[in-house]
């Protein structure tokens, strides 16, 4: 199994909408398991209709076995471990319980590969702290979203000194080699001083999805970017990227 | 009195892109100082039809064709890697 983290210090660069559009693609390459790390719950009420009898943190506080919690979405193989936004239990496993488990997020994803799965994609909250370090670990790559702006630069060099922090006092850590510019916008010229340099960037590869209302629509309707009716669908460049983005991450 | 030094949001936002990309980039050999010019030729009329097609997606011609390449070049080389 292959598992990815999608994560940027940063809010609101595009995490939950381009982990939840990955999760898809990836969906139709083999079963995958879209695993909500963040404590706003933000990927479960987009891709979920009904709130589930449990979340994610019920199985790491033990009370409940991982194949019980995991939900179907309504894309084929493509499930999720949820979390609720609203009386989670999340943040308060990170605040009371990870620092004693700090593996746990290892020891789930050994789990879910036993379970099956050909794919995890974890959807990190923004922030830089005990949780997004485990889960962290667990991964074996780490995709960082970016917005083409100053603040996700800083995000970016934040990510990159808490990885390399992380990965010495872990022993282990993701890859980090795939950056995505997302929301990318060819009239703004800042965006495109900021993306020529990104292409250039040497180990990496880049992609860029553009700005387009379909994340919104498809947040708004809960159905997966590429499921939109044609009338509100995806600019196909967004579409071309994703897949694009699927294809690069299975290799 | 006129501020020495003062840079323009545009200077600005390349500079930290520039930083920011260059500490990422330690692992791989920093970015280049210096520069060099690519330019190749096509049929009369070829300019044309690709500089519309960039700019369906808000890029100019040269912008369009330096995302196309490096986009192919490094999809091949992480297959070599992928594969290696
Ligand atoms: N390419 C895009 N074009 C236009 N809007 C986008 C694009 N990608 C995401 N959005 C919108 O931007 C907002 C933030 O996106 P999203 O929630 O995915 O970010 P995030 O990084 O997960 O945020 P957080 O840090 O809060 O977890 C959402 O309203 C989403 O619909
Ligand atoms: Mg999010």
């Amino acid at each position: 199994m292959k598992t990815i983290a999608f994560h940027l210090q940063k809010g609101g660069v595009g995490k939950t909408s381009l982990s939840g559009a990955v999760a898809y693609e990836l969906s139709r390459k083999g079963r995958t398991i879209l695993i909500d790390l963040d404590p706003q719950g933000n990927a479960s009420s987009w891709l979920l209709t009904q709130t589930p009898v449990y979340e994610l943190a019920s199985v790491l506080y033990g009370r409940v076995g991982v194949t019980k919690a995991i939900v179907p979405t309504a894309t084929p193989k493509l499930d999720i471990l949820a979390t609720f936004g609203l009386d989670g239990e999340l943040k308060m496993f990170g605040e009371n319980q990870l620092a004693s488990e700090p593996f746990i997020f290892c020891d789930l994803i050994e789990e879910l590969a036993r379970a099956g799965y050909d794919y995890a994609i974890m959807d990190l909250s923004p922030g830089m702290g005990r949780l997004e370090r485990c889960a962290l670990i667990a991964a074996d790559e780490a995709i960082t979203p970016m917005t083409p702006e100053a603040f996700s630069l800083d995000g970016m060099d934040i990510f990159a000194a808490e990885l390399a922090k992380t990965k010495k006092a872990m022993r282990r850590g993701p890859a980090h080699r795939r950056i995505i510019v997302n929301a990318f916008d060819g009239r703004i010229d800042q965006h495109k001083t900021i993306m020529s340099q990104a292409w250039e960037l040497q180990g990496f590869e880049v992609f860029t999805v553009p700005v387009d209302p379909c994340f919104r629509k498809a947040q708004a309707d809960r159905v997966a970017v590429q499921s939109l009716p044609k009338q509100k669908a995806a600019k196909p460049e967004t579409l071309a990227e994703l897949r694009r983005i699927g294809e690069a991450v299975c290799r | 009195m006129p501020l020495r030094g003062k840079v323009t949001t545009q200077d600005s936002a390349a500079r930290k892109a520039a930083d920011t990309f260059s500490k990422l980039d330690r692992d791989f050999g920093s970015l280049p100082s210096t520069t060099e010019v690519i330019s190749f030729r096509v049929p009369k009329g070829e300019t044309n039809r690709l500089k519309i097609h960039f700019a369906r997606q808000g890029l100019t011609l040269a912008e369009g064709i330096k995302k196309a390449v490096y986009e192919a070049v490094k999809r091949q080389e992480g297959q070599d890697q992928g594969s290696g």
